[in-house]
């Protein structure tokens, strides 16, 4: 029984059409990712789960509810971070979250809260004061005071240097861990990948497909290029001949050998037996972003 | 919950220096400024047989802080909410981004009640200013004015969407207020079409309303009609037009 669902979602500005028709299930316990280039509908989208705007088109549930006709009940169960939502600028964090567990019926220990997401020592520091990190981990405790089942995070990583990004990575995985299903809209490939347990790609307010990060590099295929540089001249028609290897070209000293798979067991025993060694050997493997340039066409960013 | 977040507004209005310094400075000044005038508090041929302090001065005083914070302040606070996403991300939680405003509204409503008390009881302790001969009229008009003033800044808080718009509006509306009010030029001295217009905006109804009854008369109908119908009128439209967006 998904904790979500979406339904042909249509939704337009004007005449603007933002979201064309979308449809996914969330599961509980998941990461789910929306996945998309800027203007893809991706917030839009969450928004409307949120009960923030209204859908032209299409059927919501979350948890059961209607988030517009029961918004007072799901606003109780579902935790928002909003993208580009910041707080006054001299309130506190203790205060921010001390206010917003009020008004909660089953608040969540705020003090856990703060060392979980690494507040504790800013618990009076004013929100201008905090680094684009804290700011951003202040708004996912917020997202989280009510003790939701589900917590939706929009761009949470956006503006963030590498470093504060791969700990609110790790920040995530800890709230899905404690039973919170996440909705994590993100375009940048790398988070997705590395967070999301399954992933819709939207692009021009269409869904594009769902499937696991693994499954979304399969559906591109697995085909694997192994470059390399020989000691010893390699006889290239033998090499062409093997099992997995679908093409053989030479760019100057260097061999380039695509191929499925296996194809890499396959060349390095062939180099082995022939009593080449190959120098410089790099394997790309179709990953993530050919997937998405493959199902849209276009690259991200 | 509303008696949460509006201590947590208190607080953050308090933080800011320049809002309170603001509000109690500019009305203190005035007062202090005329006061120090030798004859402010003798009865003058020139202000129709009243001390031009109590009668004149203390009005406008107190009609400008309530404006101020009004129409300049409030509406300027809510809109920055609205442009840094704070109305927004309450929308996400079970609590309306009402209740923002309306706890914005009580802090400056307090404000203006704390100024007030603070601007006359300097006046009445340094200056030795009489007290308004009719104190319950004063008064009256004192809320009146506060509700149709906060009404108006309501509205444009309701409707501007960031801080830069709300300022430009308020003073829009702040600046023609005070000079077709009587501020720059008395009530009596206007030609006979702009003194009605000084007893219908919301700012002139107010000080001259006050200016009646510190005088020790009733404040006309017309002032007190004009007050009551900018109330009514103007927070219907905000009710019905404020949204977090």
């Amino acid at each position: 029984m998904p904790v979500t669902e979406v339904q042909h979602l249509h939704k337009t500005y004007g005449d603007k059409v933002a979201v064309d028709d979308v449809s996914f299930a969330v599961e509980r316990g998941e990461i789910f990712g929306i996945l998309g280039p800027n203007g893809a509908g991706k917030t839009t989208t969450v928004e409307c789960l949120e009960g923030l705007r209204t859908p032209d088109g299409g059927t919501l549930s979350v948890l059961g509810l209607d988030p517009r006709r029961d918004r007072h009940e799901l606003r109780q169960r579902l935790g928002v971070q909003l993208q580009e939502s910041r707080l006054p600028d001299r309130l506190r964090v203790g205060e921010a979250l001390e206010l917003y567990s009020s008004f909660y019926r089953k608040p969540a220990d705020t003090e856990r809260l703060l060392d979980l997401l690494g507040l504790a020592h800013q618990r009076d520091t004013a929100y201008k004061k905090l680094s684009g990190g804290q700011q951003q981990r202040l708004s996912i405790a917020l997202a989280l005071v009510g003790s939701p089942e589900i917590a939706v995070l929009d761009e949470l990583t956006t503006g963030l240097d590498p470093q504060a990004r791969r700990d609110t990575w790790d920040l995530v995985e800890a709230v899905r861990d404690e039973g919170v299903t996440v909705v994590l809209v993100t375009h940048f490939m790398e988070e997705a990948e590395r967070l999301c347990d399954r992933i819709a790609v939207i692009d021009t307010g269409r869904v594009v497909a769902i499937d696991t990060p693994a499954g979304l590099v399969r559906q591109v295929g697995d085909e694997q290029r192994i470059r390399f540089r020989p000691s010893a001249p390699v006889d290239l028609a033998q090499l062409a001949a093997l099992p997995d290897v679908l093409e053989v070209e030479r760019h100057g000293s260097q061999l380039v050998v695509t191929g499925r798979a296996t194809a890499l067991q396959t060349v390095t025993s062939f180099l082995a037996r022939n009593q080449v060694l190959a120098g410089d050997l790099r394997v790309d493997q179709a990953n993530l972003d050919d997937a998405f340039v493959a199902l849209t066409g276009r690259k991200l960013d | 919950m509303l008696t949460k977040m509006t201590a947590v507004e208190a607080k953050l209005f308090l933080r800011d220096p320049a809002a309170p310094v603001t509000v109690v400075g500019i009305p203190l000044a005035l007062l202090l400024v005329f006061g120090l005038m030798p004859g402010s508090s003798k009865p003058s041929a020139a202000f129709g047989g009243h001390a031009p302090l109590p009668t004149l001065i203390a009005p406008m005083a107190v009609a400008i802080l309530i404006a101020m914070l009004a129409v300049m302040m409030f509406p300027a606070a809510v809109a920055t909410y609205r442009e840094k996403g704070v109305l927004k991300r309450l929308s996400a939680s079970p609590v309306p981004p009402g209740r923002l405003l309306a706890a914005q509204l009580l802090v400056n409503l307090a404000a203006a009640a704390v100024a007030i008390l603070l601007v006359l009881g300097v006046g009445r302790i340094a200056l030795g200013m009489a007290l308004p001969e009719n104190l319950g009229g004063f008064l009256l008009v004192m809320v009146l004015g506060a509700l149709a003033l906060f009404s108006v800044g309501t509205l444009i808080a309701a409707l501007a969407p960031t801080n830069r718009a709300a300022s430009g509006i308020g003073a829009a509306a702040f600046f023609p207020m005070l000079a077709l009010g009587g501020v720059w030029v008395p009530k009596e001295q206007l030609p006979p079409v702009l003194q009605h217009v000084a007893d219908v905006l919301p700012l002139g109804a107010t000080i001259n309303g006050l200016r009646e009854a510190a005088a020790g008369n009733s404040p006309e109908l017309l002032q007190l009609g004009s007050l009551v119908a900018f109330a009514v009128v103007c927070s219907a439209i905000a009710a019905r037009a404020f949204r977090w967006e």
